[in-house]
């Protein structure tokens, strides 16, 4: 199990991606790659948004099914990103927004994802089985 | 990450090597900021590992920039980790993915 706390800046997520990078070193690369980007939405959004003080990422192996788990926990705002609405993805390329996708991948990738406030804290955690071949 | 651009009279062909997230993703769009004479443009992302939202902004952008300019834009080389984001995304259906 990994688990490292970080500040919510541009520095803290650049550390956390390569902490990251070598945490999930028993992951095939395909699933390795969904999951980076999955974090990355999440990592963004601390940073961005949350006006944290600190935030701390944890990676656990899970077994039956096999897979991976990482936790994010942040003391900033409450905020619930499961409750964001879905893009429309079937709008034309003119009609597109730039944005709001990073949480839609999240949920269409990782299952389950779960939102929790505790302790005045945000706990999400996001779930990545995968097969070996 | 690291962009080589190739520029062949109306055509730029831009090669990116390295993952495409919210840390690399600014210098990929200021790379594409200014499209200005290009008529068609080639995206080779055989070098990208994986790319998150904030990358598919800057290809959206330029999607929406060479639309307007009357000009193409072909995406090339994108592994399936990178389509599974396509696809996922709809963005298959408004890029071009050759």
């Amino acid at each position: 199990m990994f688990e490292k706390t970080y500040r919510p800046t541009m520095d803290g997520l650049a550390e956390a991606a390569a902490d990251l990078d070598g945490a999930l070193a028993f992951v095939p690369d395909s699933a390795k790659a969904v999951v980076m980007v999955a974090a990355d939405e999440i990592f963004a959004n601390i940073v961005r948004h949350s006006r944290a003080s600190a935030w701390t990422l944890s990676v656990e192996e899970t077994h039956d099914p096999e897979g991976v788990r990482l936790t994010f926990e942040d003391d900033g705002l409450a905020f619930d990103p499961l409750l964001a609405r879905d893009p429309d993805t079937s709008l034309s390329a003119e009609e597109r927004a730039v944005g709001g996708l990073g949480i839609f991948i999240v949920k269409k990738t990782m299952s389950p994802v779960t939102y929790e406030r505790r302790n005045g804290k945000n706990v999400l955690t996001m779930t990545k089985s995968f097969e070996r071949k | 990450m690291e962009i080589v651009k190739q520029k062949d009279g109306g055509k730029l062909t831009v090669q990116v090597k390295g993952r495409v997230d919210t840390l690399t993703s600014p210098q990929l769009a200021a790379e594409l900021q200014d499209l200005s004479g290009v008529e068609s443009l080639v995206l080779d992302l055989s070098g990208v590992p994986y790319m998150s939202s904030a990358g598919l902004r800057c290809l959206l952008m330029s999607q929406k920039a060479m639309m307007k300019a009357g000009g193409d834009m072909v995406i090339v080389g994108a592994i399936p980790a990178v389509r599974e984001v396509f696809d996922i995304t709809g963005f298959s259906d408004i890029l071009t993915l050759a």
